[in-house]
C-alpha cells in the first residue's frame, strides 16, 4: 500500500511538472505540441517522433533529408488558410506575406525545394498521404489516421 | 604579256574561291555571331520573363511550384551567371529591400557586372504584396566559345574549299587546256603539212565537238590532198605528154622550117609563115645564074636512072655548097639545068662579082669531077654558065608546093646568055661585064655581039680568074 502510496505520489508529482512544463512552454512556438497543430507524415515513414530543433530545421527547409537519409517533401496549408497562417504564424512566426517572402527567397537561393501549398487542409492530407517521405503541419481537428503523426519532443 | 587558258581558268577559279573563302571566314561567322546574340538576347529574355511569371504565381497564389520549375530550369543551363529577384519599393517606402541571388550573394549591382562577360535581362513582376524585378545574366562564355568554334570551322571549311578550289581550278584548266593545246599542237603540224595528226579527245562537250571538227578538217584536207596529188600526178603526166608532144611538134616544125628554108629564102620563109603569103618584091639589080650539063640526054642514056639522079645529086650538092659559100640564093633546078641568083633576097652591091666566082669555082669543081670520073671510066658531064645582071621580081606564087622564084627579063637574058656559051666556060652579059669590069681578079674575053633567041644580038663576055 506504501509502494502504491509513494507509486502514486510520484506519479502525482511527475504528472503535476509536467503539467507545469505544459503549462509554461504552451504559449511558446517552440513547443512540442503547437496549439491544434498537428506534425504529420506519410503513413510508412519510419520515423514517429522529432526533436523539435530537427523538426523546425526540417519545415524551415534548412534541413531536407530524414535522420534516414531520406529527402524531405514539405506541405503546408497556404497562409490564405486559417490553419496556414496559424502555422505561418506559430511555427514560421511569420505574416503570410513574410511566410510567401521567406520561401521566395529560399526557392531563389537554391537551398530548398519549395513546399507544396494547399488551400484545403484535406489536400494536404491527401498530398501528404500519398507522397512518401512527406511532412506536414495540420490542424488537429482535420487529423485522419491515413496520415501518420509526428510527436514532437523538445 | 600573254597568259595562257590554264592560268586564266585558274586565276578565275581562285578568285572565285578566295571571295567564296572570304565570305565564310568573315561574313558567315559575323553573320552567325549576330544570330547567335539575338538567340542568345532572346533566350535569356523569356527565362527572366518565366522566372517573373513563377514569382507572381508564387505571391498571388502562393504556389511555388511554377517559380521552383523555372529556377530549376535556370539552375540547370551551364551558361547561367546568376538570377536574381530584387523588390522595387515604391518612392517614399522604407524598409529593407527583398533580394535574393542565385549563386547567393551574388553581386547583382550593374557596376559590378562586365557586361563584355555577362549579358543581364530584366523582367518585371508585380503583385499586392511586392513588386519587383527578375534578373538573369548569362555567361557570354558559350557564344564566344561557339564563335570560336564557328570561326574555327569555317577556317577549316574555308581552308578545305579554297583546297578543293584550286584542285578543282587545276582539274578544269587541265581538262580543258589540255585537249585545246593538243589540237593546237596538231594544228601546227597539220600547217607544216602532217595531215596524219588525229586529236582522241571524245568528250561530249564543246572540246569534244571542236577535236571532232578537227579531226574531220584534217580528214577532209587529208581527201583533198590526194585528190590534189592524184590530179598533180595526172597533169605531170599530161605535161609530160605535152611536152613530148611539144618537143615532137618543135621538132616537126624545125624539120618543115629547115624544109621551108630549103625552098625559100629565110626572109620569105618568115614572111609566108606569118602572114600566110609573100607578096612579090621587085629587086633593081641582081646577077642571075644559068648552068646546063651538055649532051644530056646523050649521055644519060649510057647511065642507069638511079645513077644519073645520083651523079646529077652530087653534083648538084657541090653547086649548092659553093653558092652557099658565096651567100647566093638558089631558085631551083629544072632538070639538068640548075639557077640561082646574087643581091636577092638581101640586097648586095657586089652580087654580079659573087656570082662570077661562084660560076668559076662550080667550073673548077667540074673540071676535077671529070678529071676523077675520067681515070674511072665513067661518063662524065661538062656544063655551060651563063650570067646575066638587072631588074627581077622575086616572090612566092601558088597555094601549094611554094617555090620561090624570080621574073623577068634578066631571068629570061641569063637563059639565052648560058645557052650562048661554051663547055667549061662561063658565059656573061654586058651588064654583068660592066658590075665587074673593073675587078682585077677577072680577065675578060670580049666575045662580040652574039645572036640570042628572041633577044637579037648581045654583047658577051668569057671570064676568067686572072
Amino acid at each position: 500500500m506504501n509502494t502504491k502510496k509513494i507509486l502514486n505520489g510520484k506519479v502525482l508529482r511527475l504528472s503535476l511538472l509536467l503539467l507545469l512544463f505544459t503549462g509554461l512552454t504552451s504559449s511558446s512556438k517552440m513547443a512540442g505540441n503547437y496549439n491544434g497543430l498537428v506534425v504529420i507524415t506519410h503513413s510508412q515513414t519510419s520515423v514517429g517522433q522529432l526533436k523539435k530543433s530537427v523538426f523546425e530545421k526540417m519545415i524551415f527547409g534548412e534541413k531536407q533529408t530524414w535522420p534516414n537519409g531520406k529527402a524531405v517533401f514539405i506541405g503546408l496549408c497556404k497562409p490564405t488558410n486559417p490553419t496556414g497562417i496559424q502555422v505561418a504564424k506559430d511555427i514560421f512566426d511569420m505574416s503570410a506575406n513574410e511566410f510567401n517572402k521567406y520561401w521566395l527567397g529560399l526557392v531563389f537561393e537554391g537551398k530548398c525545394k519549395a513546399p507544396a501549398l494547399f488551400s484545403d487542409e484535406d489536400d494536404l492530407i491527401n498530398f501528404i498521404a500519398n507522397t512518401p517521405n512527406s511532412i506536414g503541419v495540420i490542424s488537429e481537428s482535420s487529423y485522419k489516421t491515413k496520415v501518420k503523426r509526428i510527436t514532437i519532443n523538445n | 604579256m600573254r597568259i595562257s587558258i590554264t592560268l586564266r581558268i585558274w586565276l578565275t577559279v581562285a578568285i572565285i574561291v578566295l571571295i567564296f573563302t572570304i565570305l565564310i571566314m568573315y561574313i558567315v561567322p559575323n553573320q552567325q555571331e549576330k544570330y547567335f546574340i539575338n538567340t542568345f538576347n532572346t533566350e535569356i529574355q523569356n527565362l527572366a520573363k518565366t522566372v517573373a511569371l513563377g514569382t507572381n504565381i508564387a505571391l498571388i497564389e502562393n504556389n511555388f511550384e511554377g517559380i521552383q520549375v523555372a529556377m530549376d530550369f535556370a539552375k540547370s543551363d551551364s551558361r547561367l551567371e546568376f538570377v536574381a529577384i530584387r523588390e522595387i519599393k515604391p518612392p517614399g517606402e522604407k524598409g529593407r529591400q527583398f533580394k535574393h541571388t542565385y549563386p547567393p550573394d551574388y553581386p547583382i549591382d550593374s557596376m559590378q557586372i562586365d557586361s563584355q562577360k555577362v549579358i543581364v535581362k530584366h523582367a518585371p513582376f508585380s503583385s499586392e504584396m511586392m513588386s519587383g524585378e527578375i534578373l538573369v545574366g548569362f555567361k557570354t562564355d558559350e557564344i564566344k566559345s561557339n564563335m570560336h568554334k564557328v570561326r574555327v570551322t569555317a577556317m577549316i571549311l574555308s581552308v578545305f574549299v579554297f583546297l578543293f578550289g584550286i584542285l578543282l581550278g587545276l582539274w578544269l584548266a587541265r581538262t580543258i587546256s589540255k585537249p585545246v593545246k593538243a589540237i593546237r599542237d596538231a594544228a601546227v603540224k597539220v600547217g607544216q603539212g602532217d595531215l596524219t595528226q588525229y586529236v582522241g579527245n571524245r568528250s561530249k562537250d564543246e572540246i569534244g565537238d571542236l577535236s571532232r571538227a578537227f579531226n574531220n578538217m584534217v580528214n577532209e584536207l587529208s581527201s583533198a590532198e590526194a585528190k590534189i596529188r592524184e590530179k598533180n600526178q595526172a597533169l605531170i603526166h599530161t605535161l609530160e605528154d605535152l611536152e613530148n608532144k611539144n618537143q615532137l611538134l618543135s621538132d616537126e616544125k624545125k624539120k618543115s622550117d629547115n624544109l621551108l628554108l630549103n625552098i625559100l629564102p629565110k626572109e620569105t620563109a618568115n614572111e609566108l609563115k606569118q602572114f600566110g603569103s609573100c607578096i612579090p618584091r621587085m629587086f633593081e639589080s641582081v646577077t642571075v645564074m644559068f648552068t646546063d650539063f651538055v649532051k644530056f640526054t646523050n649521055i644519060s642514056e649510057k647511065m642507069t636512072p638511079e645513077e644519073l639522079v645520083k651523079e646529077i645529086d652530087y653534083c648538084f650538092r657541090n653547086f649548092d655548097k659553093i653558092i652557099l659559100k658565096y651567100e647566093l640564093e638558089k631558085i631551083k633546078t629544072i632538070g639538068d639545068s640548075y639557077m640561082c641568083a646574087g643581091g636577092l633576097p638581101q640586097v648586095t652591091e657586089d652580087h654580079a662579082l659573087k656570082c662570077t666566082l661562084a660560076a668559076l669555082e662550080i667550073q673548077e669543081f667540074l673540071m676535077e669531077h671529070k678529071t676523077e670520073r675520067l681515070q674511072k671510066n665513067l661518063p662524065v658531064f661538062e656544063a655551060r654558065i651563063g650570067l646575066n645582071s638587072g631588074p627581077v621580081v622575086a616572090g612566092v606564087v601558088g597555094s601549094n608546093k611554094f617555090a620561090y622564084d624570080i621574073w623577068g627579063d634578066t631571068v629570061n637574058t641569063s637563059s639565052r646568055i648560058e645557052t650562048s656559051g661554051e663547055v667549061n666556060r662561063v658565059n656573061i652579059s654586058h651588064s654583068t661585064y660592066l658590075l665587074i669590069k673593073e675587078n682585077p681578079m677577072f680577065k675578060f674575053e670580049f666575045r662580040g655581039e652574039i645572036s640570042a633567041k628572041n633577044k637579037g644580038e648581045l654583047q658577051m663576055y668569057f671570064v676568067n680568074l686572072v
